[in-house]
């Protein structure tokens, strides 16, 4: 017997050494893939006039990401825009005292619009166009209009002149239809359906600061919905929303537009009612809803109403839920809000909620 | 089993066993050198953050933008802003002295470019990973 009988061929030893490298390989993707959730499609970029943000999860994410930007755009310049030529609402507002074909989309919108105006008793009204133009916050020719100006525009306020149809609308000459605080909201509800049809699994879409959660959280845990520090940086928390699938979340601030003059804060959410920025004691309030274009009208008029005065509204509306920021610093949320929120913010404090 | 002798130092033989060791070591050492990065999430995304009067106007991630795209600032004299994945820079400005057009693209934090006319400044930075999925605002 020869001692090569002992030696086993180089041969046998690479192919070993290849094969261990191999199983590693697949082992370790198989324990990626199994541990790891796929990576979310994002789009960022900007339409309606503000920066729109989409991360969706599915077998065509990218593809879906896409279309949600591109949906947004052709909406704002299909119905929505003011300032559109031919989009639905600039048309009402160009012949206003006349009636204007509109496609069913818009006409059921504004009805929807109608509706909550009268449900929050003016506090949120669509026909705020000629105020929300005087004022021009934001805007280069911002200013504190006289209080005649003030009382001329406020004199075409008043959604009950609006007659909707089926496939026209018609607003009283003099009156303007602005849509800048449900625009956002009804997008989020436009954009589920797009993400219904696209067999999305799950997605996070913001317009805005308008969100929508589609679906689950593809990791298990509730969704983390961050709430901006009224009074921080735009990235600055607030605090924390943890919540289920389905749901929007709209938000309206003082912080995002407004000027100041001696000392006063002149905001961009006007009071329908008095023809002026809000003054309701809150600096911030985010609604919860099932539905986008509820949880953007409802931000504005809770932000109008303040936060006593919102409580009835909220429960009429199918119990739409809300987190309401005082400007003494004070965090209310409403009782099917209470366990799903975390302040995070130092300088805030929780109110005792009524 | 007789030793190999080579060089006064006496090898044994390499045994199955020996090479089933060696190929689990191997095995060990490209795992660990796959996994934390593939199971790492990551942080850090670059994010612009654009100013007008002295008040945030939009801040956006860099590292999340496919398509190129444009934004005009509510300024005066007015601006629009170049965005494109992982970049960021002032394309046209009515002022006078173009310095914030000239400054060129923004790509790494701290980078910052302003047209004072017009009271805009657009600043790099790097933010962590939020615990957020998103935030609302």
């Amino acid at each position: 017997m020869t001692h090569t009988r002992n030696h086993p061929r180089w041969g046998a030893i690479v192919s070993a050494v290849i094969a261990a490298v191999c199983t590693a390989l697949v082992a370790g993707l198989l324990i990626y893939d199994a541990v790891c959730v796929r990576a979310p499609a994002v789009q960022s970029g900007t339409a309606m006039g503000t920066v729109v943000t989409a991360k969706v999860w599915g077998p065509s994410g990218d593809q879906t990401a896409r279309a949600v930007l591109d949906r947004l755009a052709a909406l704002d310049k299909n119905c929505l825009s003011a300032y559109e030529g031919d989009s639905d609402i600039a048309r009402i507002n160009q012949n206003a005292g006349s009636s204007v074909k509109v496609s069913s989309y818009t006409a059921e919108l504004l009805s929807h619009l109608i509706q909550a105006a009268s449900q929050t008793d003016g506090a949120f009204d669509p026909t705020v166009g000629a105020l929300v133009q005087l004022w021009d916050i934001g805007g280069p020719d911002e200013r504190i209009p006289s209080a005649s100006e003030i009382d001329g525009a406020r004199g075409s306020v008043d959604w009950r002149q609006v007659q909707v149809h089926s496939d026209s609308v018609q607003i009283r000459k003099g009156q303007s239809l602005d849509t800048g605080a449900a625009g956002k909201g009804a997008a989020c509800d436009e954009i589920r359906e797009l993400l219904q049809t696209q067999n999305a699994e799950s997605a996070v879409i913001s317009v805005g600061g308008s969100i929508l959660l589609y679906g689950k959280n593809p990791e298990g845990d509730p969704w983390s919905v961050g709430i901006r520090d009224p009074r921080g940086e735009s990235s600055d928390r607030l605090g924390t929303l943890e919540l289920g699938a389905d749901l929007c979340i709209s938000t309206s601030g003082d912080y995002e537009r407004y000027f100041e003059r001696d000392g006063i804060r002149y905001c961009h959410i006007l009071d329908p009612r008095t023809g002026c920025p809000a003054r309701s004691g809150l600096i911030s309030v985010t609604v919860v809803s099932s539905s986008g274009v509820i949880s953007d009208v409802l931000s504005t008029a809770c932000f109008v109403l303040g936060y006593e005065r919102s409580l009835p509204v909220l429960e009429s509306f199918d119990n739409a839920q809300a987190v309401f920021v005082t400007d003494s610093r004070e965090v209310y949320v409403t009782p099917g809000l209470a366990d799903h929120f975390t302040l995070a913010a130092a300088g805030y404090t929780m109110g005792a909620s009524s | 089993m007789r030793a190999h002798k080579r060089g006064g130092l006496a090898l044994r033989p390499v045994t199955p066993l020996d090479i089933a060791l060696i190929a689990v070591l191997i095995a060990a050492g490209v795992l660990m050198l796959l996994l934390p990065p593939l199971l790492s999430k990551g942080d850090g995304a670059l994010i612009a953050r654009i100013t007008c009067g002295g008040a945030v106007y939009e801040e956006i991630d860099l590292s999340a933008v496919t398509d190129p795209y444009e934004l005009e600032l509510p300024t005066d004299p007015q601006t629009t802003v170049s965005v494109s994945p992982g970049t960021i820079r002032f394309s046209r400005a009515e002022c006078p002295d173009q310095l914030c057009v000239n400054t060129g693209a923004l790509t790494r934090p701290g980078d910052t470019a302003a047209c004072l006319p017009a009271g805009a400044v657009i600043t790099l930075y790097t933010r962590g990973q939020s615990a957020d999925d998103i935030m609302t605002y």
